[in-house]
């Protein structure tokens, strides 16, 4: 078997998938393309971008929630 | 004057129809074609005519709610309304998951009057392909019943389309609003990210994910929009300032306006080869030129990778949210379904990460293109509705031009531009700045003042809602050329 499958093979192990041989063949034919297309990825000069990926803090006061309560009466 | 949500609110207003004929009507016209065209998942005729009624009667003492109010609308059943359990198409979901109280945007659209007469089919999950396993109907198109109806949000716009109601929910992760919308010849709005609340969303992919309206028309999705967007704290976002009326600002001229052309035939991945969508768009770019705009060719920035960014993003946060279903009912899903999903698990953490640090990259250098354009004109997808069966979800892929939005959130519509030699809808994707959804519904909208593609209705659809509402049907596929 090719690389690309013992690799399909070893990750779809790892998430705890238990796909038929034909399933396995199948997506073992299409990985070289997608690890293709995730690779390319890297090429992008991203410099020291931050992913995006969101963490917005947010209070719990009182306050605040008096805040939504006076938005959603005004929306419903 | 065109079925539309703004026609049926007209009538109810001037006494020529009530909300209990509408829903009748689209009922009976669901009876009709629903078999053939499966577009519900569940149908809810007893609490959507009393509703109808509650709805009559309130207009009939002067309660209005807007012009949703009385109006028969759908959503996807992927988004959850209290009558029901929202299956998003998958026998996963079958049993064991009760019926849930309604998301935001169902809330927010019986607060405004309109009339939820059931829930539509969809790709299951959002990522599967057609399919009739588990007893599922397959969407079909009313402008071929032998082809797909696209997806998504399937049933939504072939619903629409058919005239089975007025405008329907759906949801775009990577184009599933806009790409049904355009092979079943109607427009959908895939609004800015975030802007509607995704509360009671089946998720697909958490950071891509946007609930939007199809309808007829871009005013009805501006009708729409106003009453479902805006922060809500189940959403997990604050509530903000006042939001706008997106209505306000159709109507108007393009006088003023610099519009960037982006062709697919630019790009170094795919090329533009249907030379029919080709003719139908420099034909509707000139309508956009003669209603005022300045137009100029550009290049979407970082396309094929903020593509691929869309697509390995997505497929890690679905693995994210199934593997466990994935490894306890593998059965359970379509075959297209558990395939593309168990892709998600090929993607590494640094791939997901280094898309997301692409997708910043990306975002930026699209927010520089729009200092230059007020809008981005391309087609939606590059070609028409596929045939039934569906070989490949990869080669469905290819073809669409809409995931860069999805990446970047910005707001793009999808709207008819005419019909190829076989009568199948060909459409074009306006795409706009963040929060610049009034914006690309009213270019929508000046183009749609100037033409009449999209009020064409299709070889299997209803003219029931029309004649309730004392309508001449409109324009058919056969009516080839331009029309303004």
């Amino acid at each position: 078997m090719s690389s690309a499958y013992d690799t399909v093979v070893s990750l779809l192990a790892a998430s705890g998938l238990d796909l038929t041989s034909e399933e396995t063949e199948t997506l073992a034919a299409s990985y070289p393309k997608l690890r293709a297309a995730v690779d390319a990825l890297y090429d992008v000069a991203v410099r020291d971008e931050e992913p995006v990926l969101e963490f917005r803090p947010e209070p719990h006061g009182t306050v605040l929630k008096d805040a939504r309560r006076t938005h959603e009466n005004t929306k419903e | 004057m065109m079925l539309s949500i703004s026609s049926g609110a007209e009538a109810l207003r001037r006494g020529e129809t009530t909300s209990l004929r509408l829903t009748q009507a689209v009922l009976a016209a669901a009876d009709d074609l629903d078999e053939t065209l499966g577009v519900f998942l569940a149908r809810f005729d007893h609490e959507a005519l009393a509703a109808a009624e509650k709805a009559d009667e309130e207009l009939a003492s002067g309660i209005d709610r807007g012009p949703l109010h009385g109006i028969p609308l759908a959503i996807k059943d992927n988004i959850v309304t209290r009558e029901t359990t929202a299956l998003a198409q998958s026998a996963v979901r079958r049993g064991g998951v009760g019926n849930e109280p309604d998301s935001v945007v169902a809330s927010r659209l019986r607060t405004g009057g309109a009339i939820i007469v059931g829930k539509t089919t969809l790709m299951e999950f959002g990522i599967g392909l057609p399919t009739s396993s588990h007893g599922f109907p397959v969407p079909r198109n009313p402008w071929d019943i032998s082809r797909w109806s696209g997806g998504s949000s399937s049933g939504s716009a072939s619903g629409v389309s058919a005239g089975l109601f007025f405008g329907a929910l759906g949801t775009d992760t990577a184009g599933s609003i806009r790409i049904p919308a355009a092979f079943c010849g109607v427009t959908g709005l895939k609004p800015t990210f975030g802007l509607v609340p995704r509360d009671g969303t089946i998720p697909l992919g958490f950071s891509y994910d946007t609930v939007g309206p199809i309808a007829r028309s871009a005013r009805d999705c501006a009708i729409i929009l106003t009453q479902i967007a805006g922060n809500h704290e189940r959403d997990g976002s604050e509530p903000g300032s006042a939001l706008p009326d997106f209505t306000a600002r159709l109507g108007g001229t393009l006088d003023g306006l610099r519009l960037g052309v982006h062709r697919r035939e630019r790009s170094a991945r795919d090329s533009f080869a249907d030379v029919e969508l080709r003719e139908h768009m420099d034909a509707a770019v000139d309508v956009l030129r003669n209603l005022g705009a300045e137009v100029v060719n550009v290049d979407i920035p970082y396309y094929d990778e903020l593509t691929t960014s869309t697509m390995v993003g997505e497929l890690a946060e679905a693995f994210a949210y199934h593997r466990r279903n994935l490894q306890e009912h593998w059965n359970l899903y379509g075959r297209d379904t558990r395939m593309t999903l168990a892709s998600g698990s090929l993607v590494s953490g640094p791939d997901f990460v280094q898309a997301q640090r692409v997708r910043r990259i990306g975002q930026q250098a699209v927010g520089h293109l729009f200092d230059t354009v007020d809008a981005v004109i391309s087609a939606t997808v590059s070609g028409t509705a596929p045939s039934l069966p569906i070989a490949s979800f990869d080669d469905l892929v290819a073809q669409v031009n809409t995931p860069v939005w999805n990446a970047t959130g910005n707001p793009a519509i999808s709207i008819p531009i005419g019909f190829d030699m076989n009568g199948l809808p060909l459409a074009m994707q306006v795409a706009g700045d963040l929060m610049a959804d009034p914006l690309v519904l009213a270019i929508a909208d000046a183009f749609q003042g100037a033409t009449e593609w999209h009020s064409a209705i299709p070889p299997v659809g209803s003219s029931r809602i029309q004649d309730a509402i004392g309508m001449q049907t409109g324009l058919t596929s056969k009516s080839r050329g331009r029309v303004s």
